[in-house]
């Protein structure tokens, strides 16, 4: 992508003024996304991503630079235009001589999706378009996505490191709209890995399936009653489910959050801060997982990192900065959408471990409450850890079993004190995927867990009792 | 080397076969910002960005862009064809060749305020945000951000347009603890240039809005009147100003499908749709596609006029284009997107509608918006939080509590407009709104 010896003299020039750290990032993108709406295929978009960032550290001060030329001239224009933030003197140092450290493949591509001609993958589409429409005639617009990105990254920093690594994954996204003539209803489905073409082929990604499931949810929605509003035990189901500890307590594990203060969990490592039943963990490395990378946007290997363990708060997920911040190693959770962001602790794949408890049992003893089988999105402030989800897919349910499904219902609380509420785990977990934006973009994570019951939650909704 | 004008009008006087036309649309970009955290100066970037999307009209139009700035543009070009080629649906789109007149927007002045100056009033910023008041224990971050970019656009049918636009943001996130709780609040400043950067109010806003939150609590849940902020109301608007986007109408995703010239809002509901506004603190002068700017009243007196169209829109639908044309993103197709969009405020202060109102909530900040709307349905359900109003007069500050309803009704509920109306931070669609009165929201509190 680049040569080492401008590489080497872009390095050199952001250290000129007293830095004690100099990173290079460049990375150099295809995306492209394929969109059928009512059988027909409506749009399709190429991106060429293409950029360098220049981060200089001096202690815990951090300084970047980027631009989307990657012309040695430019490059060492922004080396020189972050050294001109610190007014030092050039420590003593030899030359950088760089070492590629040896790297995991979790992440093994066999059909570059750019390689497929897209009349193969408008035939993929019509499949799943008919699998849509054939789910509930109340059905009235379909669309389907495909989705895929390449991205190719070179890390070069002043202690040596030299690290590449290429992130191909594709990803199938289903939105339905149902509508009875006075009112609609959308229902979405997807599913994303860190894999070419070969998803799809080998029946990984299965997209008819995802997209009859989406047009069943907004099917449901349609004659649901509003869901009533207040406080009630809430079971969650698995997937995409885990979202409630992404937003609600993973952000709240980050360095760029905890080093600052700026969480409630700042500071309680080794203390009890959910329910004896829960353990998360924070996995960089399973196998072609959508948030799986070999090595993070710092170049540093990607691991699994144990977070919260059966309820004691064990680990924190931490990037260069935020470690220097805490005097804590990183956890290879340095992240960043691409060369426009410098990079901050981010989640990979993050999960709440398999439990004990019968699924079903959790339903049948939570007397009145809701049943949430699918999220939506969510947001949370990190320093009060108030949250706020959508119920994508939910059901009321009375005396333990099911009695409708519900719109419109809300999830509120804090993640600290949900996490204590927990008492039930289930025994299988499933993850779901999506794509989180934070302080350092947008970048593709998985987030799961198993059915869980929460004893007691805020349910927004403006619905009476049912 | 050719420049890149050169190498476009190359391109474009040798356009393969089938290719009716071809456009380049550019945009670059050079911006600064400074952060504090916790008094250290942690975040300090430079940066230049741009990149540029062409596409090309061989029956279907499609597109590809890149933000290489030395990538070759004939590969480009093929793949925007064979895009166009893969297409399906049933659209008429065509490039546009321009109209006679456009607005002109003034040259950007060149903001005077040096790196050190603006570290310096970020500093500032932080050393007054603390002072304001002593139970103001840290300020978790402050900064200031500053930028000025260029978009142009040019065609092979004779077209060519640029624009140039600057900005200056200041922000605020101070935190305080009292009797064991922990708070924080958020305030912004958007001007023309650094020294137009309005902080003494901005610290002003951030202090009130910051101890306005201890000691809240939830209300019972019910059916309640409601006085929306300014920056709540635009929230909300932020999150539905789709549906009055006529592509969204057009797939049958906006309930305002058939409803132009229908009553969808209370009479005192008049919704503009301005890129030129001088309200607004950012004007362009055309639009993704070319088309000139002009001001469109989309709800008059409660009334929907027109909904939100770009040409192709238009033209399906057998109507003129209101200009808006809208990429959002370098590669995007142009669908169609608001530019500055308002409520156009009343002559009601914040106090006054709360003294209208009598009892019920004034609501300050909803949150959690994208997790409980559906732009689709209109229905929302949002984390809120406020004031109780009792008597006209602002009671017990309220959080933790859930507002929902669906947002045609809140927009026919508007009982009374505000005079403090309030745009979002500058850039792309840029929503604006004033407080307002609404009969009766849901709260799911207690």
């Amino acid at each position: 992508m680049l040569e080492r010896s401008t590489v080497q003299a872009v390095l050199s020039a952001a250290l000129e003024t007293g830095g004690d750290f100099a990173e290079l990032y460049a990375q150099d993108s295809d995306k492209q996304n394929m969109n059928m709406l009512d059988g027909k295929i409506e749009q399709i978009s190429s991106a060429r991503g293409h950029g360098a960032g220049v981060r200089v550290l001096l202690g815990t001060r951090s300084i970047y630079a980027h631009s989307n030329d990657t012309s040695a001239e430019s490059l060492l224009r922004c080396a020189k235009a972050a050294a001109a933030a610190l007014a030092g003197e050039r420590a003593a140092r030899g030359d950088i001589v760089f070492s590629v450290p040896p790297k995991s493949d979790h992440t093994p591509v066999k059909t570059v999706p750019s390689s497929v001609e897209r009349s193969t993958k408008a035939a993929l589409l019509r499949d799943a378009h008919r699998a849509a429409k054939a789910a509930a005639e109340s059905i009235t617009q379909v669309s389907l996505s495909i989705l895929e990105s390449d991205q190719r990254v070179l890390i070069a920093n002043s202690e040596g490191l030299w690290a590449e690594d290429r992130r191909v994954r594709t990803r199938f996204y289903a939105t339905s709209v149902a509508g009875d003539g006075t009112q609609f209803q959308t229902g979405s489905d997807s599913l994303g890995m860190s894999m070419g073409y070969e998803a799809f082929t080998s029946g990984i990604i299965d997209p008819a399936a995802i997209a009859e499931q989406s047009a069943l949810r907004a099917a449901v929605l349609l004659n649901a009653p509003e869901c009533p509003a207040g406080s009630f035990p809430v079971v969650i189901d698995g997937g995409f489910g885990g979202v409630i500890f992404h937003e609600a307590c993973g952000h709240a594990l980050e360095s760029s959050s905890v080093s600052y203060g700026n969480s409630v969990f700042a500071g309680k490592l080794g203390q009890k801060i959910a329910a004896s039943c829960v353990t998360a963990i924070d996995d960089g490395t399973m196998k072609s997982q959508w948030g799986t990378s070999n090595i993070d946007d710092e170049g540093h290997p990607t691991q699994k990192n144990l977070l919260i363990q059966n309820g004691v708060l064990v680990g924190y997920l931490i990037d260069k900065l935020g470690g220097r911040r805490m005097g804590l190693p990183s956890t290879g959770s340095g992240r960043r959408q691409d060369h426009t962001y410098a990079p901050t602790s981010r989640m990979n794949n993050t999960y709440i471990a398999p439990g004990t408890d019968d699924e079903e049992e959790m339903i049948r003893t939570m007397g009145e409450g809701l049943y949430a089988k699918s999220m939506g999105g969510g947001q949370v402030n990190p320093l009060t850890g108030d949250f706020t989800f959508g119920v994508a897919e939910g059901y009321w349910i009375k005396d333990g079993k099911i009695l409708t499904p519900v719109r419109g219902a809300a999830l509120v609380g804090k993640g600290s004190e949900v996490l204590l509420k927990i008492d039930r785990v289930g025994s299988k977990m499933w993850l779901g995927q999506g794509m989180c934006g934070a302080g350092s973009g947008s970048i593709p994570v998985a987030l799961g867990q198993p059915r869980i019951r929460v004893s007691s939650m805020t349910v927004g909704g403006k619905g009476g009792a049912l | 080397m050719k420049n890149q004008n050169e190498r476009v009008q190359e391109l474009f006087s040798h356009l393969p076969e089938g290719v009716a036309a071809a456009e380049l649309y550019a945009q670059s970009s050079e911006d600064f910002s400074v952060g504090l955290t916790n008094g250290e100066l942690d975040d300090y970037s430079v940066s230049e960005s741009g990149g540029f999307c062409l596409r090309a009209d061989c029956g279907h139009i499609g597109y590809a862009s890149s933000q290489d700035p030395a990538a070759d543009l004939e590969p480009l070009l093929d793949t925007a064809i064979q895009n166009a080629r893969a297409l399906e649906n049933e659209d008429e789109q065509t490039i546009y060749a321009g109209a006679g007149h456009y607005p002109s927007v003034p040259e950007p002045a060149d903001d005077p305020a040096t790196a050190e100056e603006k570290i310096a009033l970020a500093k500032k910023i932080e050393k007054q945000m603390l002072s304001f008041d002593e139970r103001i224990c840290r300020v978790a971050e402050c900064g200031v951000a500053t930028g000025k970019g260029a978009v142009s656009l040019v065609n092979s049918l004779g077209l060519s347009l640029s624009y140039s636009s600057a900005y200056a943001v200041c922000y605020v996130n101070p935190v305080a603890e009292l009797d064991g709780e922990t708070k924080d609040s958020f305030a912004w400043r958007a001007a023309l240039t650094t020294a137009g950067l309005d902080v003494d109010g901005m610290i002003k806003e951030a202090a009130e809005s910051l101890f306005s939150r201890f000691g809240a609590s939830p209300l019972p849940s019910g059916s309640t009147p409601a006085v929306f902020s300014n920056d709540a109301m635009r929230s909300l608007l932020s999150v539905f100003a789709g549906m009055f986007c006529a592509d969204n109408a057009q797939r049958g995703l906006s309930l305002l499908s058939d409803c132009e010239g229908s009553v969808i809002a209370s009479p005192l509901v008049n919704l503009h749709d301005d890129p030129m506004s001088p309200l607004a603190l950012l004007k362009t002068p055309f639009d993704d596609e070319g088309v000139p700017a002009k001001d469109t009243l989309v709800v008059k007196r409660g009334v929907l006029e027109t909904l939100l169209y770009n040409r192709k829109t238009a033209k399906k639908a057998g109507r003129e284009t209101t200009g808006n044309g809208g990429k959002s993103g370098l590669s995007g197709e142009v669908g169609v997107l608001p530019t500055n969009f308002y409520l156009a405020p009343g002559s009601a202060t914040e106090e006054e509608l709360c003294e209208q109102m009598g009892n019920g909530v004034l609501i300050t900040s909803v949150s959690g918006l994208h997790a409980g709307c559906n732009s689709v349905s209109g229905d929302y359900s949002a984390q809120a939080r406020g004031f109780a109003i009792e008597n006209g007069r602002r009671g017990r500050p309220v959080d933790q509590i859930v507002v929902s309803g669906n947002f045609l009704t809140l927009l026919k509920d508007i009982q009374a407009v505000g005079n403090d109306l309030r745009f979002g931070t500058p850039g792309g669609v840029c929503i604006g709104a004033p407080s307002v009165l609404v009969k009766e929201v849901t709260v799911a509190g207690e």
